[in-house]
């Protein structure tokens, strides 16, 4: 790349590049929110039944697999490397296992409703339950839970896929204000201890 | 010694300025198959061997070796060729594990071009990809903010990275 670049430094397509970065896994986040979100809307406005089976389907064997992936995680790590599982990683990985099987036999059940609740509702509320302080992250989650779930009672079904797609591309969009983020993030010091101490238990 | 023993010798050597003992590593990681051919590139234009840099720099970038497209900004960037750096940093910047470290780069190249907007711009997305602070990225920013006239958003930088030293 030895000639001089197609466009100036300072060209719009280039300062957005050097500005965003849309991670992969954000995007696999919403492919996998989405057939619950398409499912929900149609059972919600009463739309064609092949398109709510589908989605249903396609939102069932999500759930599945990962349910499935966690218990084997679950079941395999706990059982050859213990040390790497602390209580507190096994909590959680149950509590989530236990919230999958539930959103799948609301599915399974057919209630939609508990399934869109249980998923896009309860499951962002679990981000008061982690740590003492309240992150950005999981404030800005709960937000956007009760948005959806409101959306969804109230029976305003042109706003929840955009909610959706919004709570999966949020950290894209909206970030904390750069001092806040400088003041809650340790130094190098504190890092590498942090680091030393992860890998001291297992979990590094 | 591990494998990866002179890979990472060659890294903390870099860091440390130290580029004569990177480049005596280069047959101890050709005898153990290691890929140093990034780090290689980026000690031979630092000591101004700038052909041999950007030769062994290409190597590695057909090789499709990690690092190749950062080795590459390094290289054009010792040799002053500020918008060909940028180039380079931002394809790197494409890789997730490189990004911040290839944004801070890419900071600095624009500071080199004079488009503080953009350097600053580069600096907050660093800054905020890493997961610790690094002081000299707030001087940086601060720098940057104070040619931008902001200079209380500077003085603020500057004291919050004498507090996180």
């Amino acid at each position: 790349m030895r000639s001089e670049p197609s466009f100036p430094h300072n060209a719009w397509q280039r300062r957005l590049c050097r500005r965003h970065s849309l991670d992969y896994t954000q995007l696999l986040g919403v492919a996998f929110m989405l057939p619950p979100a398409i499912c929900s809307v149609s059972w919600l406005l009463h739309g064609p039944l092949w398109l709510t089976l589908v989605m249903g389907v396609l939102w069932g064997t999500s759930l599945l697999v990962i349910t499935a992936s966690m218990t084997l995680a679950f079941v395999v790590t706990g059982k050859v490397r213990p040390q790497a599982l602390p209580l507190s990683t096994r909590l959680n990985l149950l509590g989530m296992i236990v919230f999958q099987v539930a959103t799948l036999l609301a599915l399974l059940t057919g209630h939609i409703d508990w399934a869109f609740y249980l998923m896009f509702g309860l499951l962002n509320l679990t981000g008061l339950l982690r740590g003492q302080t309240l992150s950005f992250e999981a404030a800005r989650n709960i937000v956007f839970g009760a948005a959806l779930c409101l959306a969804f009672a109230h029976h305003v079904a042109w706003l929840i896929l955009p909610l959706v797609f919004l709570q999966y591309l949020q950290s894209w969009i909206i970030k904390p204000r750069l001092r806040e983020r400088i003041k809650g993030l340790p130094t190098r010091v504190e890092y590498l201890e942090r680091s030393r101490e992860a890998c001291g238990s297992g979990g590094g | 010694m591990s494998q990866t023993a002179a890979l990472w010798k060659a890294k903390i050597y870099l860091g440390m300025e130290r580029y004569q003992e990177v480049l005596d590593l280069e047959e101890e990681a050709r005898r153990e198959n290691l890929a140093i051919e990034p780090l290689l590139a980026i000690a031979h234009a630092r000591l101004g061997h700038w052909a041999r840099a950007l030769s062994i720099a290409e190597e590695a970038l057909q090789a499709k070796q990690s690092g190749a497209e950062m080795a590459m900004g390094h290289v054009y960037f010792e040799d002053k060729e500020y918008e060909l750096a940028l180039q380079w940093y931002e394809a790197a910047a494409k890789h997730r594990t490189q990004r911040a470290v290839a944004l801070r780069a890419a900071g600095k190249t624009l500071v080199c071009l004079g488009d503080y907007p953009e350097a600053r711009a580069a600096y907050v997305s660093a800054i905020r990809l890493t997961p610790f602070v690094r002081p000299d990225d707030l001087l940086q920013l601060a720098k940057c903010l104070r040619h931008l006239q902001q200079e209380r958003a500077a003085i603020e930088m500057e004291i919050l990275a004498h507090a996180k030293e």
